[in-house]
């Protein structure tokens, strides 16, 4: 069930009257209630893998309980590990086995070994590695001593599976989301007028910007090699913007609908595209993912590679933001998508001068990377982002855009309101989003009037969203 | 004390999205009315228009050649007519084309034009037919209008706006589709043939769909319809390539049409007589002389069948 859907807005406006009417009065009934309506939407894409979230759940409540009884420094290590098995193990198994099998076959092949290698071909459940990082945080934290093992194992359940943020994020620590299910919350007229506007913009955001752009994009890529290189840049911008608008729009999506139960859910940007350095690009583009990295990888890393110096810096870039890279999928091509960040990282680290340079340089060094980064991660091989970028050397293909009214309306998104909806956002930046205007009157217009492209504009073909699949 | 608080602002949180929601919604059906009636859009009409007795079928070259209106001059040709042609994602010969047709016209005598070219009849059919427009629809006709557009329009509803502010095409009431263009850059022509020599390298004509064809042909004749075949006309660069890649089709399309006593008019090799879009397709002053010169033709062969029965 995607939240772009008819089904879900009259799905959530039930959830939302019987949530607020009846569930919120007893904090026990509420919770049950949310992990029942999480379950359902969970199993709305595919039942046989609810079984996997309840095990995750039933295995870190377990082994998060056990971690402060444990007397010894072993048997919490090996509760961790108990952890971090189950769970890596069944993301491996799911997500990168068969990536593994081919990898090898193939590194076997370069030795003169001919090796078939054995693949699952199972399907990869919706969601798997969010809330598989959410729920290692949990135990990390109590691991660390830094969180106390929740007793209710109906708020825990609640925590993991809670539905607008089960998908695709935003990654929620244990730490900040799970406080929220021991205590009720009244209703708040202006959380939810707030989270209301939030669904709002992020609706606009996908259905509109993104699946729009997604007309243009989408046949460039299919069909590069018979494009002008004029196309080939327009279609690497179009992606880099499309895909921000995709999760950026869900993430809008997630956060205002937790907001109209009364929940707050983290920021997942926060405008990416004034990012002046790929430093700050990161710290501004699916913020919940860099923080969780920055905080159980990088810098338990930095520790122990403390004595090698700058090399032990650029290691442990390279581990960090590779296994960035495999987060997001299962081939080489999104590797290399986070070895070329982790050294653009490093150098802007090691050589202070690309610090200095002016900032309309760095914007622009910045987002060309970011961009070429994105075609990267839009391609299905690496071999396949070569060809794409040695298209944009190749200027004897003529120039050919599609005539048609229907793209003349994708054409007006990529040239007009994409841009537009970017300078807005940049303008706003300090606002809580690109339509907080104090003037009443001036912002119900604004939604109006962003109602009335959504209507006009928007797309209702229920593209998923580009994250789903990670 | 809270609780009644929170009470009265849920209700007024209630009150405020019912009020917003429902302006948008009034304008929403405002525009629909108004902006997109049935004939701004280039399917609609054609499936809510009421069951006629005489058809055009076919794809694109049909929807944007053949004018009813034009042809009901003819005194043999009965009406009420509607041009029944789409696209080639729509309406190529198939199980699920085929079925749309049978469905949509209404029994008794009439006439009915199939047009046809190697590209209706190419590529594999799904063993449960193609899945487009016409297969997702439950049936046709005034009723079906809200059906059309809850399932079938997803896409941007400026289009309806823009078609209109720019006069860039119109459905007629006889299901011509009329299709302008206002801005025709000289490399169009060069790159719709590039991508139609692309295509039929790769695509091959596929014996299900001239099956699909000829029961088509019959379950028409057994409603008690005349049935005539047409192949339009178009420039010559295009009808020097459709040869050259299916250089049997022609003589496939005569061979077909003797068998089932169908007359068969090939203007293919009419190239560069009538105006067209972009080589390939029939712009308005074409069709229009197209349309015209047909129906003389169409008169002599109506009056040849009534003859012969």
């Amino acid at each position: 069930m995607l939240f772009n859907s008819l089904l879900f807005l009259l799905s959530f406006s039930v959830v939302f009257l019987l949530y607020w009417t009846l569930a919120v009065r007893n904090l026990r009934v509420r919770n049950v209630f949310l992990l029942v309506c999480s379950y359902l939407f969970y199993a709305s894409w595919d039942p046989r893998f609810l079984g996997l979230i309840v095990l995750s759940s039933v295995v870190d409540y377990t082994l998060g309980a056990l971690i402060p009884r444990c007397r010894t420094p072993l048997g919490k290590r090996l509760c961790l590990f108990g952890s971090l098995g189950m769970n890596l193990g069944i993301l491996a198994l799911f997500k990168y086995f068969d990536f593994f099998a081919a990898s090898f076959a193939s590194l076997a092949g370069v030795f003169g070994l001919e090796l078939s290698p054995t693949t699952l071909n199972l399907i990869l459940p919706v969601g798997i590695s969010f809330y598989t990082f959410q729920t290692l945080s949990y135990t990390l934290d109590i691991y660390r001593g830094e969180l106390e093992p929740e007793r209710d194992p109906v708020s825990f359940f609640a925590y993991v599976a809670f539905f607008p943020q089960l998908v695709a994020g935003p990654i929620e620590r244990a730490r900040n989301l799970l406080p929220q299910f021991r205590h009720a919350q009244p209703f708040d007229y202006a959380t939810a007028s707030m989270g209301c506007q939030r669904v709002l913009i992020g609706l606009f955001k996908k259905c509109v910007l993104a699946d729009n752009l997604a007309v243009f994009v989408d046949p460039v890529f299919v069909d590069m090699t018979n494009q002008h290189p004029l196309l080939l840049l327009l279609a690497a911008i179009g992606f880099a913007w499309q895909i921000y608008f995709d999760f950026s729009g869900y993430s809008d999506m997630a956060i205002g609908i937790a907001g109209l139960l009364g929940f707050s859910l983290s920021e997942n940007f926060r405008t990416p595209f004034s990012a002046v350095s790929i430093t700050e690009l990161w710290q501004r583009w699916h913020i919940t993912l860099t923080e969780w990295l920055r905080d159980y990888l990088f810098v338990p890393l930095s520790i122990s590679f403390r004595h090698l110096g700058r090399y032990g810096l650029l290691l442990n870039l390279l581990i960090t933001f590779g296994l960035c890279g495999l987060w997001h999928g299962a081939a080489w091509n999104f590797v290399l998508f986070g070895l070329m960040h982790a050294l653009i990282l490093f150098a802007e680290v090691v050589f202070p001068a690309l610090r200095r340079i002016p900032k309309l340089l760095g914007w622009l060094l910045t987002q060309t990377l970011w961009v070429l980064g994105c075609i990267l991660f839009r391609c299905s091989s690496v071999a396949e982002t070569l060809q794409f970028v040695g298209g944009f050397f190749d200027v004897r293909v003529p120039l050919r855009f599609t005539y048609s009214v229907d793209h003349l309306v994708c054409y007006l998104v990529l040239f007009g309101l994409a841009p537009l909806f970017l300078v807005l956002e940049l303008w706003q930046k300090d606002r809580r989003h690109v339509l907080d205007i104090e003037n009443r009157r001036l912002r119900i217009f604004a939604f109006h009037l962003l109602l009335l492209l959504f209507v006009l504009v928007g797309r209702f073909t229920q593209n998923e969203f580009i994250y789903f699949q990670f | 004390m809270n609780s009644s608080i929170s009470n009265s602002d849920l209700f007024r949180f209630l009150k405020g999205v019912l009020l917003h929601g429902s302006v948008a919604l009034f304008l929403l059906l405002l525009y629909l009315a108004f902006a997109a009636g049935e004939t701004s859009d280039p399917f609609q009409y054609k499936l809510s228009a009421r069951n006629p007795s005489s058809m055009v079928c076919g794809m694109s070259r049909a929807n944007n050649g053949i004018v009813p209106s034009v042809l009901s001059s003819c005194s043999e040709a009965e009406g009420p007519w509607l041009n029944f042609a789409f696209a080639g994602s729509v309406s190529r010969y198939g199980k699920t084309y085929s079925n749309a047709v049978l469905r949509r016209i209404a029994s008794g005598p009439g006439v009915v034009v199939l047009e046809v070219s190697p590209t209706g009849f190419s590529g594999k059919e799904l063993a449960e037919g193609d899945q487009t427009i016409l297969s997702r629809m439950r049936g046709f006709g005034p009723i079906h209008r809200l059906e059309y557009l809850l399932l079938n329009y997803k896409n941007p509803k400026a289009v309806f706006l823009l078609r209109s502010v720019l006069g860039l095409s119109r459905l007629h009431r006889d299901g011509y589709y009329e299709h302008r263009l206002r801005f025709s850059p000289p490399s169009l022509k060069a790159n719709t043939l590039h991508a139609h020599t692309e295509r039929m390298a790769k695509v091959t004509l596929d014996e299900g769909r001239f099956e699909s064809f000829r029961s088509l042909a019959v379950g028409l004749k057994e409603m008690g319809k005349t049935v005539v075949v047409v192949r339009l006309p178009m420039d010559r660069e295009f009808a020097d390539l459709e040869n050259s890649a299916y250089p049997q089709f022609d003589q496939r399309m005569q061979s077909i049409c003797s068998q089932l006593h169908m007359p068969y008019d090939d203007f293919s090799t009419e190239t560069d007589v009538y105006e067209t879009l972009e080589g390939n397709h029939l712009a308005p002053a074409g069709a229009a002389r197209f349309s015209a010169a047909y129906a003389e033709r169409l008169c002599v062969r109506l009056s040849e069948e009534s003859g012969r029965n």
